[in-house]
């Protein structure tokens, strides 16, 4: 689904990925780990085409309807509409936009996308509300302005509840189990276990092998200086989490 | 100021034998003249607009008969108790309501109306202007304790044969104690329209009285605006105001509000856009003459390239004013490196123990609001709009008439779909 060579991305004069190869086949569950400041949000970035993060080199190929395309030209909302999503580690605030009316329109531009006939507010409200039953998330998020006065975890649920309604083939989680609690984590970890299906894919961006309890990955990278330096699976979380990162650097 | 003589002459005429009407017309003309159009080099107030602007030389007159064709007049609106103005003259109302009454200036008991604005001290010469070729004041009075159970609409709607008229209206709306009444005032007009329409509205809020006032302003974009508004609040009444302005070739507001009864709470929200070519400006004065009133402003404004927007606020918190709670905050979003944004909020406090807050701020739209949006897949154009409408937003007041509301909510879709195209 997304085969990633030789990726140099820098961040003003930054370089920050200085060659990273990924690929991440339909169905698959990838962990990203890595210390501070080796490049792993960058990814993230890069991938959903941040305006402040230049690719310099390398490809990046998504593949749609069974074609590969290369995504580095896409503006964000073009690969938001091609199924690509990223949970961010700070969601945005945004106040004046109720959370509800914003998912409709998220919703609406991917359903024009594909061709699919827009939903009206009145069957939205239903959808939407089923989506955050199934994830566990209170309805009163709905009629709040998006994700203002909402705590650090809240946030975070939101980003899940996002990720159920469009149903993204391609999702980023960055850091999607920073500032949870124990609770929110069981729950956001439950959320991401029922989306997955064999037709989509996750790559979650991580520091700690918590969240991995959770959702169990096929493979887990350890990135550092811009580069994956080592590929392993879920034991290799469990080396980390016991040893740190100094062995592999 | 040669054709605005004219217009002053054209329209004594029409005044007939009403010989109280001529008399209080020239003086006001008189007055006029020796105020003369406020001096933009020498009146602070005036320094960031011209408005020579609003008075070309070429302004036409209007006559106060010369009222819209009636057969193409927009119909009376059931969901308001509805009262059509077309050219500054009542021509339509779809209602008799106890305790309601409207009225018009040729009708009226002169006194009565001349005693009402002898009340309100002239402040410059478009005032004096405005009052000298105000032959068909609009009366509204809703007497005491009368209940209003659903807003009065004040459809205010021009047009004529004439290439750019000057279209005066005075309105006097008086709210007897303890009544309660929502009011909307709706500027239409034609999109092609150069006139320039000067209306004045004087409001009196008596004890304990309640006033909810919504002013939409949807007039063409070649239009100029200019609004005068005075507010008076007496003992512990209140007045909650909001003011949608879509800006235009020339707009100006002017608010002043006296809070002269103890225990009153004056609320006065606004949202506005501002796009090329348009200048916009608001200038309020509240003043706090007595203890324990409560005043809050909240003006937002979203400002485009090759667009202009004033903001000038003043409050004046006098000597015996204690215990007064005021704010006074105006939020700029600017879009576009060509727009321009000039304000002033100002405080003057003479008293002790008081509660005062006021601010401005200027800035464009966040670019981490806009990827958010745009990685869920709203496309830009959209993402703008959204985060456009959400910045005034918060300046709806949620107390208002659902109706209102609703009306304030369609106008900001409809208002910014200007911006994205």
């Amino acid at each position: 689904m997304l085969n990633i060579s030789g990726l140099k991305a820098k961040v003003g004069d930054i370089d920050v990925l200085k060659g990273l190869d990924l690929s991440v086949s339909a169905g698959e569950i990838h962990a990203i780990m890595g210390p501070n400041g080796s490049g792993k949000s960058t990814l993230g970035k890069v991938l959903s085409g941040h305006p402040e993060y230049d690719v310099v080199s390398g490809d990046v190929n998504y593949e749609v309807n069974f074609k590969n395309k290369d995504i580095t030209t896409l503006s964000s909302d073009e690969r938001a509409k091609e199924g690509i999503f990223l949970s961010f580690q700070y969601p945005v605030e945004i106040p004046g936009v109720p959370n509800e009316e914003f998912l409709r329109a998220s919703f609406n531009a991917l359903c024009k996308h594909q061709g699919v006939e827009e939903m009206s507010a009145e069957a939205f409200a239903d959808f939407v509300r089923s989506k955050a039953k199934d994830m566990k998330v209170d309805e009163s998020f709905l009629t709040r302005d998006l994700n203002v006065d909402l705590s650090g975890g809240e946030k975070k649920r939101n980003e899940l509840l996002q990720m159920a309604v469009l149903s993204p083939r391609l999702s980023i989680l960055d850091e999607i189990d920073s500032g949870l609690d124990i609770d929110s984590l069981k729950i956001v970890g439950e959320g991401v276990n029922k989306l997955r299906n064999e037709e989509n894919s996750f790559v979650l961006i991580t520091h700690y092998q918590r969240l991995l309890n959770y959702i169990e990955p096929d493979f887990v990278h350890v990135l550092h200086d811009g580069k994956i330096i080592k590929t392993g699976d879920k034991t290799l979380a469990l080396e980390i989490e016991d040893k740190g990162y100094d062995w592999l650097i | 100021m040669e054709s605005l003589k004219k217009i002053y002459e054209g329209n004594r005429r029409e005044f007939g034998n009403i010989a109280r009407l001529k008399n209080f017309s020239a003086e006001k003309f008189q007055e006029f003249e020796a105020l003369g159009l406020p001096n933009r080099f020498k009146n602070d107030d005036w320094k960031y607009t011209n408005i020579n602007r609003a008075f070309p030389e070429d302004l036409s007159y209007l006559g106060l008969s010369d009222t819209p064709d009636t057969a193409n007049a927009p119909e009376l609106d059931s969901r308001y108790y509805d009262i059509h103005i077309a050219n500054g003259v009542i021509t339509n109302l779809n209602f008799k309501l106890d305790g309601v009454s409207v009225g018009h200036g040729l009708s009226e008991s002169w006194d009565s109306i001349e005693q009402s604005l002898s009340r309100y001290k002239i402040k410059n010469g478009v005032e004096a202007l405005s009052q000298a070729i105000a032959g068909n004041i609009v009366t509204l009075k809703v007497d005491p304790a009368t209940i209003v159970d659903k807003p009065i609409r004040l459809f205010f709607y021009h047009g004529h044969q004439l290439e750019k008229s000057l279209v005066n209206s005075l309105v006097l709306i008086e709210v007897g104690r303890n009544a309660e009444v929502s009011i909307l005032e709706d500027h239409i007009g034609p999109v092609e329209s150069k006139d320039t329409l000067n209306h004045s509205f004087f409001i009196s809020i008596d004890d304990n009285a309640s006033l909810n006032h919504v002013k939409i302003q949807n007039t063409g974009s070649q239009t100029s605006f200019i609004d005068h508004s005075k507010i008076t609040l007496n003992r512990h009444s209140r007045y909650k105001a909001y003011n949608l302005a879509r800006g235009s070739h020339f707009a100006r507001y002017e608010l002043s509000m006296l809070l002269q009864g103890e225990g009153s709470e004056a609320t006065f929200n606004a949202a506005y856009t501002t796009v090329e070519g348009q200048h916009l400006d608001h200038h309020t004065i509240v003043d706090h003459a007595v203890p324990n009133c409560v005043s809050q402003q909240l003006y937002k404004g979203i400002t485009s390239d090759g667009g202009r927007s004033v903001f000038n606020g003043k409050v004046f918190i006098r000597k015996n004013a204690v215990g007064t709670d005021a704010s006074q905050m105006n939020k700029n979003l600017l879009l576009g490196d060509q727009a321009e944004v000039d304000t002033k909020p100002q405080m003057e406090i003479d008293a002790d123990d008081v509660k005062c807050g006021h601010g401005a701020t200027v800035g464009g739209i966040d670019p981490d609001q806009i990827f958010y949006l745009l990685s869920r897949g709203v496309p830009k154009d959209r993402a703008i709009m959204m985060l456009a409408r959400g910045f005034l937003r918060d300046a709806t007041l949620d107390s208002l008439d659902p109706l209102l509301k609703e009306r304030i909510n369609e106008e900001l879709e409809h208002g910014l779909a200007a911006y994205v195209q």
